[in-house]
């Protein structure tokens, strides 16, 4: 379990968040939902360790982040950054083997082989593992990063939980593919206990696939809790200024706007 | 192409390119003579004739100290663009050879009067303190607390600061008594021919744990390539990695400048290149980088050699003339590296 307790964080004067507290079970998706400028990925940037808090601190299996060390970390828990901007030619398989940098010391296992494969074949990257990662498009190269990321956190039959945490990750995929990442994602829940974090832009992904869902409005806690409870009328209209409804569609709720 | 190929293929030409320098200069020497030398310093015979003798002591160091410091310099290339995430970054660029070129100079004049001695190790030591001193001042300088090193600002503060070691160098030379003051101008612009066999094994040794140490890294120098936030989350120290791969750089540079003076461009053309053959892995690129720096600047010693036969031009004058349209050609072309 990943605990945030009392994190507050500002920079030049200015708080970007104010006294979060919150709990993300394993095995469940958490969405963390706002305006733009209510300290998403700020957040996301302390639960992964990028910057520090100035108050409070992040509980991660029962250590403090703070006292793991980077490499230890980088073994159980893996960052989908938005806006990964690469210079130089790299074929499209070692950029993938780079999601295992973290479990070998200097050279690849026949085991991290494998995984790179399996990761590589569950996005569909596969067919172009020879290619030159330049090349590809916007969104392909999305797709590559999500498999080095999946291969950082690939299921090893251990026990203990691995962790993912996505900031944006959605930006330049179709939405064939972002509903196919977000069903790749459960996939790999099935085989591996996980506790996914992510910031995304898309209320309508966030409700059908999140299981808990946060709400920030201006480095703040708006609310929290199961994505039922947190996605009102009144919330939406509160925090992102919308006026939503509620529609059921054969026994399901949908979100329109 | 297979990387072992490639290796197998810069490796014969680097050999070739090695024996060819050997071969060339005022004197010609035979290929029977350099086995009949190489046989009877084997055998530890002393009756060498005087073309054994040239080749023995003159040629075979300058041609193998060629070799290796073509090949650390464009190790170090390869460092400091994986850094600095840019391909038109190199050791030249980011002060390393200035400063490493005054501490050397320094030493040249004023050696003397400072009782400061280690024997042969005195001035590659002085060179990598200047080396230290102006490539740091590089690094922090352009270094923003709040946002990520601008190439611009990089490329600007290393310009300020290799005009102010130049001049130091300039200055020196300008107080210099006569004979000290001419070998400074010479080597200031890059040469080969103070090679000895001291030279090559202090040259080779710092250079071999130099590439061990940058092959250790080349893994962590890899993830750098996704950005130093997307390190991190590998579990990479980046603070620590870049101040790991600048002090490599430092000592390589240095000690390689402390013997042939300032040789530029190497470091940019080479891993350029190896790049477009083989990709960006790290790793395969210092190893095939070194053995392709050796190749150029075995040829561009040999060209030193040969254009105004049988005086001698300064070898950094050669990769200069190379290197510099290499230099426009990216600057030009791939401009989305700004």
């Amino acid at each position: 379990m990943i605990k945030a307790e009392n994190i507050s964080y500002s920079i030049n004067n200015m708080l970007l968040l104010d006294q979060i507290s919150l709990a993300f079970q394993p095995n469940e998706i958490s969405m963390i939902l706002g305006p733009n400028g209510a300290g998403k990925s700020t957040l996301i940037k302390i639960l992964s360790k990028q910057i520090k808090p100035n108050k409070g601190r992040v509980i991660t299996n029962g250590n403090v982040l703070q006292n793991i060390s980077q490499s230890e970390l980088a073994k159980t828990q893996a960052v989908l950054s938005q806006n990964i901007h690469m210079v130089f030619p790299m074929k499209v398989e070692e950029v993938v083997m780079m999601g295992r940098y973290p479990h070998f010391s200097s050279k690849a296992e026949s085991n991290d082989k494998e995984i790179v494969l399996e990761a590589m074949k569950l996005f569909q990257v596969d067919e172009m593992a020879q290619r030159n990662y330049l090349t590809l498009s916007g969104g392909e190269k999305q797709r590559v990063h999500f498999a080095r990321v999946a291969a950082q956190v690939w299921p090893d039959g251990k026990q203990q939980l691995k962790i993912l945490l996505l900031d944006e990750p959605l930006t330049f995929l179709d939405i064939n593919y972002q509903l196919d990442f977000m069903k790749k994602l459960k996939v790999m829940m099935n085989n591996q206990p996980m506790t996914v974090i992510g910031v995304v832009h898309d209320l309508n992904l966030a409700y059908k696939y999140s299981d808990q869902v946060i709400f920030l409005k201006s480095g703040k806690v708006f609310s929290q809790g199961r994505k039922e409870d947190v996605f009102t009328t009144s919330s939406l209209k509160e925090v992102f200024n919308l006026n939503a409804k509620f529609i059921l569609n054969e026994g399901v709720r949908h979100l329109l706007f | 192409m297979k990387t072992k190929t490639l290796y197998l293929i810069l490796a014969l030409i680097a050999f070739l390119v090695g024996i060819g320098s050997a071969l060339f200069g005022a004197v010609s020497i035979s290929l029977e003579e350099m086995a009949a030398a190489i046989q009877k310093w084997i055998s530890q015979t002393d009756d060498l004739s005087l073309n054994e003798q040239i080749f023995l002591d003159i040629r075979l160091p300058r041609a193998v100290l060629g070799l290796i410091v073509g090949g650390s310099l464009a190790v170090g290339g390869v460092l400091m663009q994986g850094l600095f995430l840019n391909p038109i970054v190199e050791p030249g660029l980011v002060g390393t050879s200035s400063g490493a070129a005054f501490g050397a100079a320094l030493y040249f004049t004023l050696g003397t009067s400072i009782d400061f001695h280690t024997g042969e190790f005195t001035l590659p030591i002085a060179a990598s303190i200047g080396g230290a001193i102006a490539t740091f001042l590089v690094y922090f300088l352009a270094e923003s607390p709040t946002r990520k090193t601008s190439i611009v600002t990089l490329l600007l503060v290393g310009i300020a600061i290799n005009a102010l070691f130049f001049s130091g160098v300039g200055f020196l030379s300008y107080i210099a008594r006569d004979p000290q003051a001419r070998s400074i101008t010479f080597w200031n612009l890059g040469t080969l021919s103070g090679a000895n066999w001291i030279s090559v094994a202090i040259c080779s040794l710092v250079s071999l744990s130099c590439i061990v140490l940058g092959l250790r890294n080349a893994k962590q120098l890899n993830t750098l390539m996704l950005g130093e936030s997307e390190a991190g989350n590998l579990g990479i120290k980046v603070k620590t990695l870049k101040i790991r791969m600048l002090t490599i750089n430092v000592i390589l540079i240095s000690v390689c400048t402390a013997f042939t003076g300032v040789i530029a461009f190497v470091g940019l053309i080479v891993p350029h290149f190896l790049r477009i053959i083989s990709g960006s892995d790290s790793r395969q690129l210092i190893i095939g980088s070194f053995m392709m720096g050796a190749i150029l600047l075995g040829l561009a010693d040999i060209l030193a050699r040969l254009l105004l036969a049988p005086a001698e031009l300064p070898i950094g004058i050669v990769t200069t003339m190379v290197g510099v349209p290499v230099f426009i050609y990216l600057l030009r072309k791939h401009n989305n590296y700004f």
